[in-house]
């Protein structure tokens, strides 16, 4: 019975964590330009290549398999991982663009985007230090 | 030599010392694709398969290189192996981009040539839900490309982007081993895309032009010869040595060629709905008006995509060339127009799945019933396969 309630708890924990991960997008703290959901959207499928200030913009992604990744494309893109990767593939194989850049974890992308004022990322809400500013969450 | 020679040199711009290896990115795209014909009536022309199992035909491995040169230019190839050509390598695409403003690119180079709203990306199986995309309109030709230069425009109109694409330049290559020329391809297209459909209009002229004098010259005498016909400098001689018909009527040389299309497609709800026509012909020759087009109706579900596709390829011909007095050459030109377009037209209907594996890997499979309308017989085709991505 104890055994019964451990197993059940560790997997409503587990159930939580994973479907109460909150995303943050974030962009280096100088960028003072706002970013509505459009916007952001239209940033990752590649429509809007420069900032409003005419820097061209930096995208980055954590990988295909990070929740956040998963949870970031479902909620702001309306793309699952294939539908996002399908998406991507007519582009960056016919010279249209390029597709967000890969980084391994929450703080590499914090120090990426720390380190170029004209990128944007996202992370896990938990992961977010004063280092950058958050845009939005999804 | 031509295309050698770019490929080359794109290749080397590429690789060269000034270009750090961290600038240039790998990435590819690839497919296994299997199919046979189940019950087979006919031997259905384009679909590419008979009634023994072949992985050959439509497998391909692709591997394209991106070199950043600096902000505003960087250099593609795209290398490509097709199990059709036996996996011989070839560079697919290789162009060098300019990219004037974020809106704005202009490429130099080999490319694939937009006759319809999906050549770009035909052979890139991952990117579309079918198991291929419809034969009617995408007949894999090998003309598909073309050498010059390519003007992108992207533009937001209302709360949707407006893309715009330009092309100029020539293609010379082989048609099934008869040598083909595409000059003066002119092509203009554009994409409306918003939210959840898209729609889409282009256009496309050339001046065609195929080295098959040599196969009419003989086809001709080979059926009238024996009776005292000859043939001096494309002109036509009866047995009395009477001058009865020009074959530049049969020739295609510097003929102008129309391609038109268009299409939309509705991404909504899980519901997905593309629709594309296109109708395109060569003046003064046989083929008056080839029409294509097909329609399909699909669901996403979790991992999968099903969707059911009808096709319809018709091709309308006349038998202006068959224009001499004499009778023998009437029935030779007719008869040739006859035995290369008059057993073509056919629809067919399908139902393709598509089943995400793993993260860029779609495994598809496709059944589709072929109805030949001149013969009344049809052919039911399976194919099966693995598309990928890296």
């Amino acid at each position: 019975m104890n055994l019964f309630k451990i197993t059940f708890t560790t997997i409503l924990l587990l159930i939580s964590s994973v479907s109460l991960a909150e995303v943050s997008v974030i962009v280096n703290s100088a960028n003072t330009e706002s970013f509505d959901e459009k916007t952001i959207k239209r940033i990752y499928l590649g429509k809007i290549k420069a900032l409003a200030n005419g820097e061209k913009v930096t995208v980055l992604t954590l990988t295909d398999d990070a929740p956040e990744t998963t949870q970031f494309r479902e909620s702001a893109l309306n793309k699952s991982n294939s539908q996002f990767k399908s998406y991507w593939s007519k582009i960056a194989f016919t010279g249209k663009g390029t597709p967000p850049t890969e980084v391994a974890s929450n703080a590499e992308m914090i120090n990426a985007i720390k380190s170029d004022p004209s990128s944007i990322g996202f992370i896990n809400s938990n992961a977010v230090t004063g280092d950058v500013k958050v845009v939005a969450t999804f | 030599m031509k295309k050698t020679l770019l490929a080359s040199s794109l290749m080397a711009a590429i690789l060269s010392s000034t270009v750090q290896a961290s600038d240039i990115d790998f990435s590819g795209y690839g497919s296994i694709r299997g199919g046979l014909l189940v019950n087979d009536d006919i031997t259905p022309q384009y679909f590419g398969y008979d009634d023994k199992v072949d992985f050959k035909n439509e497998s391909l491995f692709a591997l394209q290189a991106k070199a950043t040169l600096n902000e505003k230019w960087n250099a593609t190839i795209v290398l490509q192996a097709r199990g059709e050509e036996d996996f011989d390598l070839e560079a697919r695409w290789a162009y060098l981009s300019y990219e004037y403003s974020p809106d704005t690119t202009i490429s130099l180079g080999r490319f694939a040539s937009p006759y319809f709203r999906n050549s770009d990306t035909q052979d890139i199986g991952y990117s579309h839900n079918y198991s291929r995309m419809p034969k009617a309109i995408y007949l894999g030709e090998e003309y598909d490309i073309i050498e010059g230069i390519r003007i992108m425009h992207t533009t937001l109109v209302g709360d949707g982007d407006l893309t715009f694409k330009g092309s100029f330049g020539s293609f010379s290559g082989e048609v099934s081993n008869t040598g083909f020329e595409l000059d003066n391809i002119i092509q203009a297209s554009v994409d409306y895309t918003y939210e959840w459909f898209s729609i889409f209009a282009g256009v496309l002229t050339a001046d065609a032009s195929f080295d098959n004098k040599t196969s009419f010259d003989n086809g001709l005498m080979q059926s009238l010869g024996g009776l005292g016909y000859s043939i001096d400098n494309s002109t036509v001689y009866n047995p009395a040595n009477v001058a009865v018909y020009d074959m530049q009527d049969l020739y295609a040389d510097d003929d102008r060629t129309l391609y038109l299309s268009t299409g939309f497609t509705i991404d909504y709800e899980n519901w997905l709905f593309n629709a594309e026509y296109a109708t395109y012909g060569i003046e003064d020759s046989f083929v008056e008006e080839t029409q294509v087009m097909y329609v399909s109706l699909g669901y996403r579900f979790d991992q999968a995509v099903v969707s059911f596709v009808h096709q319809d390829y018709d091709t309308s011909f006349d038998y202006d060339p068959a224009n001499s007095a004499d009778p023998y050459i009437n029935a030779f030109a007719t008869g040739t127009a006859d035995s290369l377009f008059k057993s073509d037209a056919y629809d067919a209907q399908g139902i393709h799945f598509r089943y995400d594996l793993d993260q860029g890997v779609a495994l598809k499979f496709e059944y589709t019933i072929i109805n030949n309308d001149l013969a009344d017989e049809s052919a039911n085709l399976v194919t099966f396969g693995v598309d990928f991505i890296y």
